[in-house]
C-alpha cells in the first residue's frame, strides 16, 4: 500500500496492486486523486502552540531544576540564633569556671577579675562608713582584728614581753637563733637532767619566737591591708599595686 | 559547564533527554523546537481540532518530559516513545468522552469547513485541504491516527506499529482502510 501510491502513473502497477485497490482506485483519475490528498496531507502547515504554553513549561524548568534558594531575611535569623547560642554557651562556661567553682574569697575574685570593680565598691563601703560612724567602727575592727585568732598564742608566751615596738622582729629572731647553739653548748657541761631540761625550754622558745614572726607577719599584713581599704582617693596604680602585694602575702598563709 | 543553545543542534534527541535530566535548559528548548509542532498537530487532529484540549495535552508532555526524564531509555528511539505518550494521552482524553461531546464545538476556526454547496468541482488547495481535516475527524481513532502519524507526521509502518503496540500487518490494514475511505470521501475532488 505504502509502495502503490508512490508510483508515478496508474499503469505503472502490476495487476496484484491494481486489484488490491480496485475497489477504490479503478482508473488513473482516482489514481491521482489519491496521491494528490496524500501530499496534501503531508504538506499540511504546521500549527505552532500558543508562545503562553512555551513560558508555561520553561516556568516549570525553572523550578524543578533551580534550587531553591531561601532570602538573606530568612537566612540571618538563623545565623543570628547560632552564633547567640554559641556565645551564650562560652560565657556559661567563663563564668562557671572562673566564679561558680573557685574556692577563693568572692571580694579576692572580684579584685582579681576585675579592679574597677572592687575599688568602687571599697568607694561605696566607705561612703556608708562615713555616713555611719558605727559601721565604720565596726569595718575597722574587723579590717585590723580577725574574728577568729589566726594562731593562738599560749598562755605561757604571754607574758613574753613583745619586741614590736621596739626593735625589729628580724633582728629579734636572728638574735635568738644566733644564741640557740651557744646556750645548749653552755647547758651540755651540766648534767643530763639539767641538759634536758635546758634543751627543751630552747624548743620551745624556738617554737615561742617563730610562732611571734608569724604573728608579726599577720599584723603587717592587717595593718597595710587597713591602709589599703582607707586609701580611697589614692592613685589606682598604687591601689593595685597594694592589692597585689596583699595578695601575695595572704595567698602562702591559707 | 553550560552549553550554548546553538551547540544543541547537533545533539540527537536521545543525548538532548539527557542534558535535560542534567537540567540543561537550552536542551529543552531545542527538544521543544524540534517536536513540538508535530505533536501540537498530531494531538489536534486526534481530538478534533479541540485547540484548548490540545494545548492541555500538549504541556502535560512536555512537563513529563521535564520533571521525570528519567523515565525515557536513552537506548530506545526517542520519537517513538513521545509519541506513544502522545497516543496514551489521546486514547485516555477518548476515554473520558467529554471530548466527543463537543466535537463541533471544538473545531478550530480557522478549519472552518465550507459546506458541500460552496464546493465546486476546480481543485482548490486550501478548500481541498479543509475537506481532508473534516474528513478526518469523521474517522474513528484509530484509524485517524495511523493515518496522521504515517502521511501526516511521516513515521514508518514498523514506528507507528511500536507506537500504537500493534503489529505492522495491521498497520497496515488500518492504513488502507483509512486512504479507502477518504478517497471515497473525497471524490468530489477528482480531476476531471
Amino acid at each position: 500500500m505504502e509502495e502503490i501510491f508512490k508510483k508515478m502513473h496508474y499503469d505503472d502497477l502490476t495487476e496484484s496492486e491494481k486489484s488490491e485497490i480496485a475497489e477504490f482506485c479503478p482508473d488513473q483519475n482516482a489514481f491521482q486523486h489519491i496521491q494528490n490528498m496524500l501530499n496534501h496531507a503531508g504538506q499540511a502547515l504546521p500549527v505552532a502552540p500558543p508562545i503562553s504554553l512555551k513560558e508555561s513549561l520553561n516556568k516549570t524548568f525553572d523550578e524543578h531544576y533551580t534550587p531553591v534558594v531561601i532570602p538573606l531575611q530568612k537566612r540571618f535569623p538563623v545565623k543570628l540564633a547560632v552564633f547567640l547560642s554559641v556565645a551564650a554557651v562560652l560565657v556559661f562556661v567563663y563564668l562557671a569556671v572562673n566564679l561558680n567553682f573557685t574556692d577563693q574569697d568572692p571580694a579576692l575574685n572580684l579584685a582579681q577579675n576585675n579592679p574597677k570593680k572592687a575599688q568602687e565598691k571599697k568607694r561605696s563601703s566607705s561612703k556608708v562608713s562615713q555616713n555611719n560612724p558605727a559601721i565604720s567602727e565596726q569595718q575597722k575592727m574587723q579590717s585590723l582584728t580577725p574574728s577568729e585568732p589566726l594562731i593562738t598564742i599560749p598562755a605561757e608566751i604571754e607574758d613574753v614581753p613583745f619586741p614590736m615596738e621596739n626593735e625589729s622582729m628580724n633582728g629579734y629572731v636572728n638574735e635568738k637563733i644566733e644564741v640557740l647553739p651557744e646556750s645548749s653548748a653552755e647547758i651540755a657541761m651540766d648534767g643530763d637532767d639539767e641538759k634536758d631540761a635546758l634543751e627543751e625550754s630552747v624548743l620551745e622558745r624556738k617554737e615561742q619566737s617563730k610562732r611571734l614572726s608569724e604573728v608579726r607577719d599577720i599584723n603587717e599584713i592587717a595593718v597595710s591591708a587597713n591602709k589599703a581599704s582607707l586609701d580611697v582617693k589614692g592613685s589606682r596604680d598604687r591601689s593595685k599595686v597594694n592589692q597585689r602585694q596583699l595578695l601575695k602575702q595572704i595567698k602562702p598563709l591559707f | 559547564m553550560r552549553l550554548l543553545k546553538a551547540e544543541f543542534k547537533a545533539y540527537s534527541d536521545e543525548q538532548l533527554m539527557l542534558a535535560i535530566s542534567h537540567g540543561e535548559k537550552p536542551a529543552f528548548d531545542e527538544l521543544y523546537h524540534r517536536y513540538a509542532d508535530k505533536l501540537y498537530g498530531y494531538i489536534l487532529k486526534m481530538l478534533w481540532y479541540n485547540e484548548v484540549r490540545a494545548q492541555d495535552l500538549l504541556q502535560d508532555l512536555f512537563t513529563k518530559i521535564i520533571r521525570q526524564p528519567q523515565l525515557f531509555d536513552t537506548s530506545k528511539n526517542f520519537k517513538t516513545w513521545i509519541y506513544t505518550i502522545a497516543s496514551n494521552l489521546c486514547k485516555n482524553e477518548f476515554k473520558r468522552n467529554e471530548v466527543r461531546k463537543n466535537t463541533h464545538n471544538g473545531l478550530d476556526h480557522r478549519y472552518n469547513i465550507a459546506s458541500e454547496d460552496n464546493l465546486d468541482n476546480t481543485i482548490n488547495d486550501l478548500e481541498f485541504m479543509e475537506a481532508l481535516q473534516r474528513e478526518l475527524t469523521k474517522l474513528d481513532e484509530k484509524h485517524r491516527e495511523v493515518f496522521v502519524l504515517k502521511h501526516i507526521d511521516g513515521l514508518s509502518i514498523k514506528e507507528i506499529a511500536e507506537i500504537m503496540s500493534i503489529n505492522e500487518g495491521t498497520v497496515k490494514s488500518r492504513l488502507f482502510y483509512a486512504i479507502k475511505k477518504l478517497a471515497e470521501e473525497l471524490k468530489m475532488f477528482e480531476l476531471v
